[in-house]
Formats: C-alpha cells, structure tokens, sequence
C-alpha cells in the first residue's frame, strides 16, 4: 500500500504504526508542498512505472486540493514539477498552466514570443544583482545563495503569526474563485486522470480527507465546503472509488496539531489508529 | 478590482466606450457613478451600501447648513461624529479587540475572537477625507454645496479614486463633473505615460522586491544586516507600489476626461521633512495642513489665554503627523511614525530649517539630503515593521553576529534595491536633462513596455495602500 500526499501525511501518519496495524507492508510518499499535478505526476511516473506497483493507493487531499490543478505549480513549486515531469507532459501543461492563463495571456502567448520564455528572461534579467554579489563579496555561489534563502526563510525562523499567515495564504487557494464548485472543477482536474489511471492499473483508490483546523468545527465550515464534499463523494461512489472523511473526526483534537494543518506527536499516533480502524475492513 | 487586474481592463473598456458614447453630460455622471458602486462593491456588495448612506448623510448635512447657517456648527458635529465614528469603529475596532473579548469573558460572555473580527473596508480611510473636506468647506463658507446629489455621489465615490485616492478636493473636481466633457485624443497622449510607468512600478518594481522584503519582514529575530537592507528595498517599494497606483488613477480619471492631482514629486529627494511631506502623499499632506495644521495654529494664535510661542510653533506640527499616523493604521508604529516626523519637523524648525530651506555648496546638499533620507529609511522601518520592539532590537543587532545565511539574504536584497530603483533613476535624470519631446522618452517608454510583459503573471498582489 502507498501512501501519496503532502506534509500533512508526513507529519500526520505514522507508516510503521499503520503497517503493524494493518498487517500491510505501507510506503509512504509524502512531498512536502506538494499538490494534486504532483500527485498526478508521481503516480503516472514512478509508482506506475516502477516494477513493484502498489494493490493500494491512499492518496491523502485537503478540501479542494484534489480539483485545484493550479494549486503549488509555478514559483518555487515549479522546480518539483519539473523534476516528476516526463520529456512530454500535454495534460499538466493544459491543466496547470495553459488552462489558468487569462484570455489576454493566451493571446500574448500565441503572437508575442517573448511571453513564452518570460520565466527565462526574467531569470537572466536577475541573475547577475541576485548572484554576483554574493560570489564576488561572499564567496558564495548560486548554490549557495539559493541554500541561504532556504535554510533562512525555514518556517522555524519565521514569527508565529507570519508563519501563521503564510500557511493560511497558501490554504486560502483552496477556497473562492470557483474552487467550490466540484461540478465545474472536476472536469478541469486531474482526479478524473488519476481515477482511470489506478483502475486501468488494478490498483485500489481510496482517498482520504485529512483534519484540520481550518475549520475547526463542523458549525464553522462554510456551506459551500460541505456541498463540495458531498458532491465529490457522489462522484467517486459512482465511480467506486472509496473516501474516507476525517474532517471532524472527533477522536483528533484541537490540541493535537502543531499549526492550523500539521499534527503533532500526539495528533500523528491518534489518526494512525482512525485510519487503520477505517482501512482494516476495507483492506481485508 | 485591482488596477492591474483583468477585471478591471474589461471594467474599463467597457465604461470607457460606453461613457464616451454618451456624449451627455448627465448620462455620462450617471454611467460613471454607477460603475464607481460596481467597482467599489464588486468583492463585498455591503461596502458599496455603507458608502451610499454615508453620502447621503454628507449631502444631506451640506444641504442642510446652507438652508438653516444657525445649525451650521451642530450639523458640523454631527458629520464629524458619523465620518469619524465610522473610519474609527472600523479601522481601531480590532486593534482593542483582545482588550474587548478579554472583558466579556471576565464578565462571563465568552467572545469568539474570530466573529468578532471587523474587515476595513477599503478605502473608507480616503472616501472618508474627501467628504470630510467638502462638508468642512461648506461649513467654513469657502465653498457653496452642490444641489445635486448625483454630483456629489459621484465626487465621493468616482472610482479611479476610491480605493486608494489621490484625495482630490471639492472646488478641483465638482466642477470637473459639473462641466460638459468631450473625448479630446490629448488625454490618450497625457494617460499612456502614465499608464506604461504605473504598470512598470507596480507589476515589474513593487512586486518583485516585495517577494523578499516581505520575508525579511516575517523573520522572528532578523540582524541588522538583514534588516537594513530590506528596509531600503521597503522604501522603494512603497514609493514605486503607491506612486503607481496614483499614476494609474491619473490615467483613468484622464481617459474619463477627468484632471487629477499628483501625490509625488521625487519625495526622496527632500532635504528636510516639511519638504518631503510637500512631495510625499501630496494630496493627504495638505488635507491635513489645510484642515488640521492651520486651524489649530489659528486656533493658538487667537485663544484668549495667552500660548507660549514654543506650543504654537511646536503643537501643530506635531499634532497634525500625529494623525497622520494614526490615520495610516491602528498600532503603536504608525503613531511612532508619525510622531517622528512631528518631532523632526519640531527639530528641524527650532534649527531655523524651515519648508524651503536648502544649504549653500553640493557638500552641504549631499550631507543634508543623506540625513534625511537616513530619516525616512528609519521611518519606513517603523511604519513596516510588527512591533516597535521588534524594529528596535534588529536594528541595533550585532552585525559581527550574523550567519553567513542573512549576509547573503542582506546582499541579495540590497543588490535587487539597487538594481530595481536603476530604472527609476534613470527616469528622473530624462525627465530632468532631455527636452520633453526627445525620442528617448518613448525608446523608455517602449523598453519599460516590453519588460512589464516578462514580468506580468496571472496573479497581482494589491497595492499597498488599499489596507489604509
């Protein structure tokens, strides 16, 4: 069994736990900021071409995450695209890019060939002030540099309240603009790819909506969310795809997390057990 | 809607053709009015509400002082209690918030600080000050009230202007709007400057010296070396982020046929505060002298109990930044902020170094021009910073202390603040050096164009200013 997510499955699941629990050998690929093009892409090229395939596939999403192709694809995201990415890759550079474009950047695209190599010619433009600075005065190369602004911007060195707003930033993304509206979305996603993907593979999907504390308490959770779930889950039922809600799990609480989306020591041994309780019958 | 938004060209083509086609003078104001309630109301519909009874309320009190002159000062009052208790409850509410919620559960009522959060809406702080004005011009008999309420509707909201000004005044734009207006090809000429640097100083300078100044300024403790560099890339941030959006404003207002005051003249270039007050925020700076400064000093001069000329010459300097501060945002460093250039503006007077004052000699010039920009730099780490605290012990951090890591980061972001401000340099020294027509003019132009291009992205962040 493979588990596929992002740092919440890191921190939240213990695989170990889960394996003895279980009495299945689990492998857990937990991609920090990754997002639903890498899980695409992950699945795609390297658990289906690897030699061992999985029986099982968990992949873990958050909310909208899973009909949010957009979602953790350029900046510093675009270096983990690009590493699972294949010479050829029509569907996310439809989905996750040409598809987000405004009608005026498609158009620009298409007649002005600058614009298509804007990301190259904004790094030129960069490269020497950002680097040579630092090589010259530093000895530092771009490396090195790079490194610095990593290990210096790590969210331990950040103040609560920014990581804190970093975090509910990049969540944010999640919700407004459409997001809610999984009739409109799912077509535009790769759930429908990643769905025919694992059943033309033998491979049992079951996906997992992990708790946060987002929305801390069913009461808080906005309408739009509860009607996006249910329509999810009908969609996957008519395609026998099995979910799992653990949204407001009340075994997993508030004093279990470390931020607004990670679980702690505590939270990671609580929700190893739901989701081992909730997988046995599933499994056997 | 943001300026540099989709939505806003669609926005904009469509009012800009339809407004022109109108050819009427009325149709046209009523066109323009209520695109400006679309645009202000286009993410939070109740904004638009709330700022359609408080113009209401406003025409009606101007109104109102004109008919009756003897309720002249108790219809001022209230304008003053409504215009204020609004911006007040809305822009302060949550900075006692805690203070607030820590009182209802000590009386038993327990407060979830998340329902009792207040969003700003945007632009009250600037709308707010424009219809101040007008009702204070009126109270003041320096300016006659427009019957039309369609008029001043329009003056309070028009849209180039309402998220985040420039604060135009009464006697400039009412009679704009009151005045048949025809499409003239010179205001294309006159808004595609504007329109080319405002797009390049936001999309291609503001935003990208954002990306790292504003995770120096998430850093738990930063070191000096860090800090100093940021704030530098913070001071051309704000001055590029907010003077493109005026410059923005300007050439909507101008393809509307509407003339629009300026807000910056190369603050950064000033040898004393008053001077760079006269060149920064131009049109907040003299709302607060003409409605603040100078009826305090009257105020002063005249009071039948005798003022020391020191609280005369010192209190309404002081007072007037004070506000400022407080105006820009609830906390302790916006009144820090202010305060500081009350006090420079103090210091700078009792020195004998008054508005227009300049040395004699390049030296004196230069020297007198790096303290002050040392001034502002200071200033702009206060006004950006979290806590005062926080601005204080990064900056007088032991810079031998630092890791390779924030001398690295400290390099990066001072090298990209040079790099990005070359551009602005560059403009200032053609604008001051070749004549107007010079071809150089449109090669910039043209460059600047193809530049915002690379650098333009799907997603913009909003202006700086849409948060006061």
């Amino acid at each position: 069994m493979v588990l596929l997510g992002d740092s919440t499955l890191r921190l939240g699941v213990d695989a170990d736990q889960l394996s003895s629990a279980l009495g299945h050998e689990t492998y857990k690929v937990a991609i920090p900021g990754s997002a639903s093009a890498i899980w695409y892409l992950a699945l795609k090229n390297i658990i289906l071409e690897s030699s061992y395939r999985p029986a099982t596939l968990v992949l873990f999403f958050r909310d909208t995450l899973l009909t949010r192709p957009d979602d953790r694809v350029t900046g510093r995201y675009f270096a983990l695209v690009d590493e699972l990415a294949g010479r050829h890759e029509p569907l996310v550079t439809q989905l996750s890019y040409v598809q987000q474009m405004s009608p005026i950047e498609k158009i620009m695209d298409q007649y002005f060939p600058m614009y298509g190599d804007k990301s190259m010619l904004k790094d030129k433009l960069e490269y020497a002030p950002r680097y040579e600075p630092s090589v010259r005065l530093l000895n530092c190369n771009q490396e090195c540099a790079d490194a610095a602004v990593n290990t210096l911007f790590e969210t331990a060195n950040l103040r609560p309240e920014s990581a804190h707003q970093t975090l509910i930033n990049a969540e944010i993304g999640l919700y407004g603009s459409g997001a809610e509206d999984f009739a409109h979305q799912v077509d535009r996603s790769y759930l429908p790819e990643i769905v025919r993907l694992c059943q033309e593979n033998s491979i049992r999907l079951i996906l997992v909506h992990t708790p946060t504390q987002v929305y801390p308490t069913r009461n808080s959770e906005p309408e739009f969310i509860r009607r996006y779930l249910a329509d999810l889950q009908s969609w996957l039922e008519a395609r026998d795809v099995t979910y799992l809600d653990f949204y407001h799990d009340p075994r997993i609480t508030s004093d279990m997390y470390l931020d607004a989306v990670h679980m702690n020591e505590r939270g990671r041994v609580v929700f190893t057990e739901a989701l081992s309780e909730a997988l046995r019958p599933i499994l056997k | 809607m943001n300026f540099t938004s989709y939505d806003f060209l669609l926005f904009f083509l469509a009012v800009f053709v339809l407004y022109w086609l109108a050819r009427e003078r009325r149709l046209q104001n009523v066109l323009l009015l209520a695109a400006s309630y679309v645009f202000y109301g286009w993410v939070h519909p109740w904004y638009a509400l709330m700022l359609g009874l408080s113009t209401l309320a406003d025409y009606f009190i101007a109104q109102g002082m004109a008919k009756t002159p003897e309720r002249k000062r108790g219809l001022l009052w209230l304008s003053l209690l409504v215009n204020l208790g609004v911006l007040g409850f809305f822009k302060y509410y949550n900075f006692f918030n805690p203070a607030l919620i820590d009182a209802l559960n000590s009386l038993g009522v327990h407060a979830d600080p998340l329902l009792v959060q207040i969003v700003l809406p945007v632009g009250l702080s600037f709308y707010t000050l424009k219809k101040l004005g007008y009702v204070l011009d009126v109270s003041n008999g320096t300016l006659k009230p427009t019957h039309s309420l369609l008029d001043f509707a329009l003056y309070v909201s028009f849209f180039p202007q309402i998220v985040a000004g420039p604060i135009d005044r009464p006697r400039s734009l009412l009679p704009q709007l009151e005045a048949t207006r025809v499409w003239k090809m010179e205001y294309f000429h006159r808004a595609w400057p504007l329109l080319v640097m405002g797009f390049f100083k936001k999309i291609v300078i503001a935003n990208t010296i954002s990306s790292i100044v504003d995770r120096v300024f998430s850093l738990n403790a930063p070191n000096s070396v860090l800090i100093i560099p940021a704030t530098l890339g913070f001071t051309l941030q704000i001055l590029a982020d907010f003077s493109a959006y005026t410059d923005l404003s300007r050439a909507s207002a101008l393809l509307l046929g509407f003339e629009t005051p300026e807000n910056f003249k190369t603050p950064y270039l000033s040898l004393s505060p008053t001077e760079f007050w006269n060149r920064w925020h131009i049109t907040l700076s003299t709302w607060l002298r003409d409605y603040i400064f100078f009826p305090l000093r009257r105020a002063l001069m005249r009071s039948q109990r005798p003022v020391p000329e020191w609280v005369i010459q010192s209190a309404p300097p002081l007072v007037t930044m004070l506000v400022s501060g407080v105006w820009h945002g609830a906390g302790w460093t916006y009144l820090a902020w202010g305060g500081m250039y009350g006090l420079l503006i103090v210091a700078y007077q009792a020195l004998g170094l008054r508005g227009e004052w300049k040395p004699q000699g390049r030296m004196k010039v230069f020297f007198a021009w790096l303290v002050m920009f040392a001034f502002v730099v200071f200033g702009w780490l206060l006004f950006r910073s979290y806590s005062l605290t926080w601005a204080l012990q990064s900056l007088f951090s032991n810079p031998f202390a630092s890791t390779l890591e924030e001398r690295v980061v400290g390099l990066i972001t001072l090298s990209l603040t040079l790099f990005y401000s070359a551009p602005l340099v560059v403009k200032l020294l053609m604008d001051r050096y070749l004549p107007a027509d010079s071809y150089f003019h449109a090669l910039y132009y043209a460059i600047a164009t193809l530049v915002v291009i690379v650098f333009l992205n799907s997603t913009t962040s909003d202006f700086i200013y849409f948060q006061f």
